[in-house]
């Protein structure tokens, strides 16, 4: 026994808690009192009194719930009453209350496995339920055919015999009435309400029958039963009007029923084929109208594959430009003039609105426009005076005259060049070409003087006329 | 004699095993142990 606040174990010597401190006199009564009212239980289970049985138990769990021999068998004593749902249900509590050693667990582990019982137990209960309602309602014979089932399926429903009892009884069917209390007393001996009816029905005669199978008096709804003699012959003859009659059925199976199921087959059969054309017309359409949209598709995915090709083309532009101007900065950054030069005029100003690329445009062409031939001619002087390379001087100075043809400094340098490197030829014609376009430069004086250095003849026949800048003079070449 | 409406109204439906759960959980499981627990908590309040 365990303490019931604690539930520490107590001493059996003992009225008080050795944990706790709690009094246990009262609860140690209580509990055997609880063990008392089991034991009565049992004995009346044994005697096959489960009404009683089941009323000594209920008790015993109302003095201790967690009574589990007696819980137990109050489960077993419902499922003996017909009653697995209120059976289940004790069992399930007893094993809340103790999970291991407890036999609740193998009932309820035999319930599972035998689900098919289960169910039919479940399905009599219902069965018992409707025919409450019926009689309540007032459908006594619907009652009895249900009351009827019930015990069919669950011989050992208490309350469906009573039930039927009760049913038989205002209906004035003692005999069968009293049949039915009989086997209800059987399974359960001392049922009060199964006696209480016997002893009413002992108040009523009851007709035997000695002879079976002969008609006696006779009463309501009392079936005759024939005394006749089996003829073995009657047998053979059944068995042939069986056959005579499958083989009939046969024939209007055969001629009448099946011709008519064929055209209704048929029929169905053509109405689906009609709807799986139309789905398939349907489907049709719908095929023809995505080919169409596919065609559309992949016009636009030309069109734009095009755009986007041009758009390529046009970022490609861009991108030479952008290159094109910024190795046109660098060459100027790094004063390579020269090369400047060759670069800038193939810039596209108008390749793009950006105001950078235009700000960088404007800043170049400014100087192109202003100094750079200026910066030209200073690099062809260094060429000559420093690196004594006269060829690289020329080279500028035909730079410089491409870009501004009158600038007549770098006219003269490139004369000079030619007649510092043995062309006096080249050197003459240059002169000459000075003298005519600018015959009041700054240099015309110095270009004179080199002419009468070299070639006086030529400078005295300029002079006279006889000879122009473009004049290719014998035995002189250019 | 046996009446045959208060001898009906004696029966009262019998426990489906569908509503096996909803007994279990209503069934509040009371014994006179909790009740005297209960009392003796009232009294000491």
């Amino acid at each position: 026994m365990k303490c019931y606040r604690c539930n520490s174990r107590l001493a059996s010597d003992r009225n008080v808690c050795p944990k706790c401190g709690a009094d246990v006199r009262l609860y140690r009564k209580i509990i055997y009192t609880s063990n008392q009212y089991y034991n009565l239980g049992l004995t009346r289970a044994k005697a096959r009194d489960l009404t009683g049985a089941a009323e000594c138990l209920r008790t015993s769990l109302q003095l201790n719930k967690r009574n589990i021999n007696a819980r137990n068998l109050l489960g077993l004593v419902y499922l003996e009453m017909g009653e697995a749902a209120l059976a289940l249900k004790e069992w399930v509590i007893s094993k809340n209350f103790r999970h291991r050693g407890n036999l609740a667990d193998a009932y309820i582990t035999d319930m599972r496995e035998n689900r098919q019982a289960l169910d039919s137990a479940d399905h009599s209960v219902r069965k018992f339920n409707q025919a409450l309602e019926y009689a309540r309602a007032g459908s006594r014979d619907l009652a009895v055919i249900q009351l009827k089932k019930v015990i069919a399926v669950n011989p050992r429903m208490i309350k469906a015999y009573l039930l039927l009892a009760l049913m038989y009884m205002d209906d004035q069917k003692y005999d069968q009435a009293k049949a039915v209390v009989n086997k209800c007393l059987e399974i359960d001996r001392g049922n009060p309400q199964a006696m209480s009816y016997q002893r009413e029905l002992a108040k009523y005669k009851t007709t035997k029958k000695e002879n079976i199978g002969v008609a006696g008096e006779l009463e309501r709804e009392e079936v005759i039963i024939p005394v006749r003699m089996r003829d073995y012959g009657s047998y053979l003859s059944s068995a042939m009007y069986i056959l005579i009659g499958f083989i009939l059925a046969l024939g209007v199976l055969y001629y009448v029923i099946m011709p008519s199921k064929e055209a209704e087959f048929s029929a169905s059969n053509t109405a689906v084929i009609q709807d799986y054309e139309d789905r398939c017309l349907a489907l049709k359409a719908d095929i023809s109208e995505l080919e169409s949209q596919v065609e559309a598709l992949e016009g636009e995915r030309d069109s734009l594959t095009e755009n986007m090709n041009e758009s390529s083309e046009e970022a490609g532009a861009l991108k030479n430009a952008y290159e094109t101007i910024l190795n046109a900065a660098q060459y100027y950054v790094t004063g390579d003039f020269v090369t400047f030069a060759d670069v800038f005029p193939t810039i596209d100003q108008a390749m793009s609105e950006d105001p950078t690329y235009q700000a960088m445009y404007a800043l170049m062409k400014a100087d192109y426009d202003t100094n750079l031939t200026t910066r030209l001619y200073m690099m062809a002087v260094t060429y000559r005076e420093q690196n004594q390379d006269r060829q690289s001087a020329i080279t500028i100075c035909d730079k410089i005259l491409s870009i501004d043809p009158n600038y007549d400094a770098a006219l003269f340098y490139k004369a000079l060049c030619y007649e510092e490197t043995g062309d006096t030829g080249t050197a003459q014609t240059l002169y000459l070409e000075y003298l005519t376009g600018f015959p009041a430069g700054i240099w015309t004086q110095e270009v004179r003087n080199r002419m009468s250095a070299i070639a006086p003849a030529v400078l005295q026949m300029f002079d006279s006329g006889q000879i122009t800048a473009g004049t290719v003079l014998p035995g002189i070449t250019p | 004699m046996i009446d045959f409406e208060e001898e009906l109204a004696k029966f009262k439906p019998s426990l489906e095993v569908d509503e096996t759960e909803k007994a279990i959980l209503n069934d509040k499981m009371t014994d006179i142990t909790d009740i005297l627990q209960e009392l003796m908590e009232q009294m000491k309040k």
